[in-house]
């Protein structure tokens, strides 16, 4: 017997059970519900008030227990006033006063009747004078038009009188003459009689009635009066000390009340002119005036009008007492009796339904214990909607829930015209919301008990288990801003503006004003900025163009940028010195050279003077004068090294001033043939020049370039074969002119071409030459200091320099 | 007899001069430092002076100027400064003439020579509207004579010409083009090397050394002067 799956099937069975549980106190919670709520409804007009309290079951101004005390009062008053006692009835005195008093009622009501009928025809016939503020009429015989000041206007308006049950505003009475704004009330053209007449004939019904029933009517009064039990009462009459009253042992009022001492009670009395109300009784008269328009209650007057209705306080003082007892017949005792069973059966729903509603939540509870099914490794057994992101199954849940719970409750209403009766089928169709409630409950606990839940919210999915990448991006994201130095700094001031404006947006009216500063600061930094920056672009500037004495000024810089600034100071400080230690040295090569050449120069001098004194001198040995030949030649050729390697070294280190000047390349090639023709000729070499007819004109240094062609002729003359033409063509170009002289070579030149330009390289290897191997390395040199090319070139046995030299704009 | 003063503070080069000038048949006076020179000068009568720059002590600049202050003799300046910088600046400190060692022996006779026929012959000589002069050079525009230091020389007809329209533009560099047709009366065109070639002759006839000339300078690239000159 496979003992897990015994025990799942046991868990199901249980779970099951549970469920139909839950389903069924769901139901009946709902319902019981529902009756509290149509129970609420009935109860308090439809207004959700507190249950706790008497007030609400008795009403308001207008409820029945208020209407009840007026009228009780009312009768009290009545015996009072209208009857005294037995022997006043008895006697007829008391029907007499009472006749009086309702002949003088209606005949008030006749004159006030009366009066009002006078003031209708003259509204109705006359017209008024808004200006004069007068009622205006044709002349009557007699009787002047009377016109009002404004004063005596107002006072009219304010002014009223009662007759009866008539209250009359605007009358103004001037000698005995009763005026309405301005008209004489006793000229309107009204049947005085007629209704004096009627309101009599109503007087004598009325009075034939009441005398009729008056003793009958006082006997039922009494025995209303004595049947009265919880209704108390005390009235004095102070004029003739007559008392009446249904309190025990109460000679007084003080007495009367002292039998009451619960001074909550539902009790008032007027006492020597003085009103009290208990507040139990006021807060009845008052409730509803919160919700019910219409007031019944204005000022302290009406309270005084619930309780004691017109009784005068000046003759009487009155007490009176609700004691509302569940003994009574009376009707304080029906509705007390009323109130109790409503409040026992408020309790009793309020309890039912929070029975049911536990052991509801009891079933969930256990539901929850026992959710899942555990597996072959220990864990819940998940479902498919477990895998769904707990909020989103919640959400979806909630849902679900609250459309089930509410939306049948909606359809039900919209069928009975939303007269609110509870229902139980309502009740029943709801019940899918908490099958929907308790899958998500199942759910959440199968995934507490695998200890998955965090784990399955789309929060943990999507950020938890993403911050480690979240975080690196967000470093690489601050790197990328805070890896340069000016970059960082920037970007806290940045920030911190950001947040200036944010709360700036934040608080209203100064955040206008902060955030128009910060943008003003924001702005007056990037200015620093940008001005450091032209200050080291402009120095940077100056350094291009050679001026290295210029410094930043580093301290009014923004903090972003001192350090770049001081960098460029720092690099054109040792530009400046990197440039000062070159001149220098540059002086010392060119001090070197002079120095040395001078010095070569002084005894190289003395070689050659007396060799040429030992040559005159009459030596007749042969070998001898062979040998002072080789010493003249041989110091000659001295002389002409150490010439040339001095101006070899000035040519290539670029220690040359040049006098660049427009010169005719033709002029120049002429002067130079002049030079060279009859060396030439010894050499027996024919010079051919060949040039454009127009004149080419070139920018160089005359001097030099005529030493450049001397060193080729040179070369020419010891290196042509001799008998053969020698070629000088000049050629001008679009921005060079070009001078070429080409030679046929007397021996085999084997040698590279591009080392003869070397120093100290000659065509023969053998170097026995005159030569100082100099020549053509000068040449070159000298050729390119000017902003020319020399290019030199062999084919077979010819030979081939060319040199180009930049020709002149105009 | 005629005397020359050679200083130098290099024997061996005062030893060799010597020899030459007296192989000349001039009286050669000695000293080896500025000092030294100007007592000489003081105290004999000199025709020529030939001095070294660079000498301990009082270099040669300053002794030509020193001796500039009240006497005329033609001084040469000796020098292994070969720069056109130096040359120019021993040539305003009043020297006449600037040789660059090594020099060629003859040809520092020859100027000495040259200066001094210069400096006696100064006085008398006439200045007159026809005369042409530039250093030693003399052109009679009248006579049609070249001479120079006082020595005439034979020049042909061309010859003459061309350094007569070089002598009346002293100072002022005229191309070879310019030169031609001045000369020839003829358009420039193709004119070979014919000016070059009648320049070379002139310059053999009265330069001391036609390679280094001292009256037809050469601009390169542009052309010939002749510059004036005291």
């Amino acid at each position: 017997m496979d003992t897990k799956s015994t025990k799942n099937l046991k868990r199901t069975i249980i779970k099951v059970i549970l469920i139909i549980a839950s389903c069924v106190l769901f139901v009946t919670t709902y319902f019981f519900g529902q009756q509290l709520v149509q129970f609420y409804i009935e109860n308090t007009d439809g207004y959700l008030t507190s249950l706790d309290s008497m007030e609400t079951v008795l009403g308001n101004g207008n409820s029945t227990f208020a209407k009840q005390i007026r009228s009780e009062t009312g009768k009290v008053r009545s015996l009072a006033s209208k009857y005294v006692d037995d022997e006043f009835v008895e006697s007829g005195e008391a029907f007499a006063k009472y006749e009086a008093e309702l002949r003088d009622r209606y005949q008030k009501n006749i004159d006030g009747r009366i009066l009002q009928e006078q003031i209708s025809f003259i509204e109705s016939n006359y017209e008024y004078d808004y200006e004069r503020e007068v009622y205006t009429y044709p002349g009557f015989d007699g009787v002047e038009i009377i016109s009002f000041s404004s004063e005596q206007q107002i006072q009219a308006d304010r002014s009223f009188v009662q007759l009866g049950d008539y209250e009359i505003h605007g009358i103004t009475t001037i000698d005995g003459v009763r005026y309405y704004k301005g008209f004489p009330v006793d000229e309107a053209n009204i049947d005085k009689d007629g209704i004096s007449e009627d309101l009599t004939k109503q007087m004598q019904a009325e009075l034939a009635t009441q005398k009729g029933s008056f003793k009958t009517d006082y006997a039922n009064l009494k025995a209303e009066l004595s049947e009265l039990t919880s209704y108390r009462y005390f009235l004095l009459n102070k004029t003739n000390g007559m008392i009446y009253t249904n309190i025990e042992n109460a000679e007084t009022i003080e007495e009367a009340a002292a039998h009451y001492p619960d001074k909550d009670d539902y009790r008032a009395s007027v006492v020597g002119g003085e009103f009290s109300i208990s507040r139990a009784l006021r807060n009845v008269l008052e409730t509803g005036q919160k919700f019910i328009s219409g007031n019944y209650i204005t000022s302290e007057n009406d309270y005084y009008n619930y309780c004691f209705g017109t009784l005068d306080m000046d003759k009487y003082d009155m007490f009176i007492y609700v004691d509302l007892t569940p003994d009574g017949n009376d009707v304080f005792s029906g509705i007390y009796k009323d109130w109790k069973a409503m409040s026992d059966s408020v309790s009793e729903r309020l309890r039912n339904t929070i029975i049911c509603f536990a052991a509801w939540i009891l079933t969930l509870v256990l539901l929850a214990v026992f959710a899942g099914n555990r597996g072959e490794d220990g864990k819940m057994k998940e479902t498919l909607l477990d895998k769904l992101p707990n909020s989103i199954h919640f959400v979806m849940s909630v849902m679900l829930v609250m459309g089930c719970a509410i939306a049948p409750m909606g359809i039900y209403l919209e069928f009975v015209n939303w007269n609110f009766k509870p229902s139980l089928i309502v009740a029943v169709i709801t019940v899918l919301s908490n099958l929907f409630f308790i899958e998500w409950l199942m759910s959440a606990s199968r995934q507490g008990k695998n200890r998955t839940f965090w784990k399955n919210t789309i929060i943990y999915k999507v950020f938890i288990k993403n911050w480690p990448a979240f975080k690196r991006w967000a470093n690489s994201g601050i790197n990328k801003i805070t890896n340069g130095e000016i970059k960082k700094r920037v970007f806290y001031v940045f920030i911190a503006y950001l947040v200036v404006m944010v709360a700036a947006a934040c608080i209203p009216f100064i955040g206008a004003g902060i955030a128009v500063v910060a943008s003003i600061a924001m702005f007056i930094y990037v200015l620093k900025l940008s001005k450091g920056l032209d200050a080291i672009s402009s120095a940077l500037t100056k350094a291009e163009g050679g001026d290295y004495d210029f410094a930043v000024d580093v301290d009014v810089m923004p903090a972003a940028l001192q350090s770049m600034g001081e960098n460029v100071n720092n690099l054109t400080n040792g530009l400046n010195i990197a440039i000062d230690e070159a001149t220098k040295s540059e002086r010392m090569k060119t001090e070197l050279i002079t120095n040395v050449s001078h010095d070569l120069k002084t005894p190289l001098t003395s070689i050659i003077t007396y060799t040429d004194l030992l040559k005159q001198c009459d030596i007749e040995d042969a070998t001898a004068n062979e040998y002072i030949g080789v010493l003249d030649e041989k110091s000659h050729r001295l002389k002409k090294l150490v010439e040339d390697l001095v101006e070899a070294s000035k040519a290539s280190s670029g220690n040359v001033t040049l006098n660049m000047v427009k010169i005719d390349v033709n002029e120049l090639t002429e002067q130079i043939y002049g030079e060279y023709e009859d060396d030439l000729k010894d050499a027996n070499l024919e010079l051919k020049i060949s040039a454009p007819e127009d004149p080419v004109y070139i920018v160089a240094d005359g001097q030099k370039t005529y030493r450049i062609l001397e060193n080729l002729f040179s070369n020419v003359k010891k290196y042509a074969m001799p008998g053969s033409r020698v070629y000088l063509d000049i050629a001008s170009g679009s921005t060079f002119a070009s001078i070429t002289m080409k030679n046929v070579a007397k021996d085999e030149m084997h040698f590279d071409v591009e080392r003869l330009t070397d120093r100290f390289v000659q065509g023969e290897e053998s170097r026995t030459n005159e030569g100082s191997g100099l020549g053509l390395s000068i040449a070159k040199s000298l050729t390119e200091l000017q902003g020319g090319r020399f290019n030199l070139s062999v084919d077979g046995d010819l030979f081939k320099v060319t040199i180009a030299l930049p020709k002149s704009k105009d | 007899m005629y005397n020359v003063l050679v200083c130098d503070d290099d024997k061996a080069i005062l030893d060799s001069v010597e020899i030459y000038l007296q192989n000349e048949g001039y009286k050669v006076y000695r000293a080896t430092n500025g000092m030294e020179a100007l007592t000489v000068a003081e105290n004999a009568e000199l025709h020529c002076i030939i001095l070294d720059i660079m000498m301990p002590g009082m270099d040669g600049l300053t002794v030509t100027s020193k001796l500039r202050k009240d006497k005329n003799i033609p001084i040469i300046l000796l020098s292994a400064k070969s720069e056109d910088t130096d040359k120019i600046a021993g040539l305003s400190f009043g020297a006449d003439d600037y040789v660059t060692k090594p020099f060629n022996p003859l040809e520092l006779v020859a100027r000495v020579k040259s200066q001094i026929r210069r400096y006696t012959t100064l006085g008398s000589l006439e200045t007159k509207d026809t005369i042409l002069r530039s250093g030693g050079l003399e052109l009679d525009t009248e006579a049609k004579t070249v001479s120079v230091d006082g020595e005439p020389v034979k020049v042909t007809a061309t010859e003459y010409k061309i350094l007569e329209y070089l002598m009346e533009n002293m100072g002022h560099v005229l191309s070879t083009n310019q030169i031609y047709e001045a000369v020839w009366h003829e358009e420039a065109f193709a004119t070979e090397k014919t000016v070059t070639v009648h320049i070379r002759r002139i310059r053999e006839k009265i330069e001391i050394n036609p390679k280094d000339p001292k009256y037809i300078k050469v601009v390169w690239g542009i052309g010939y002067k002749i510059d004036k000159e005291s």
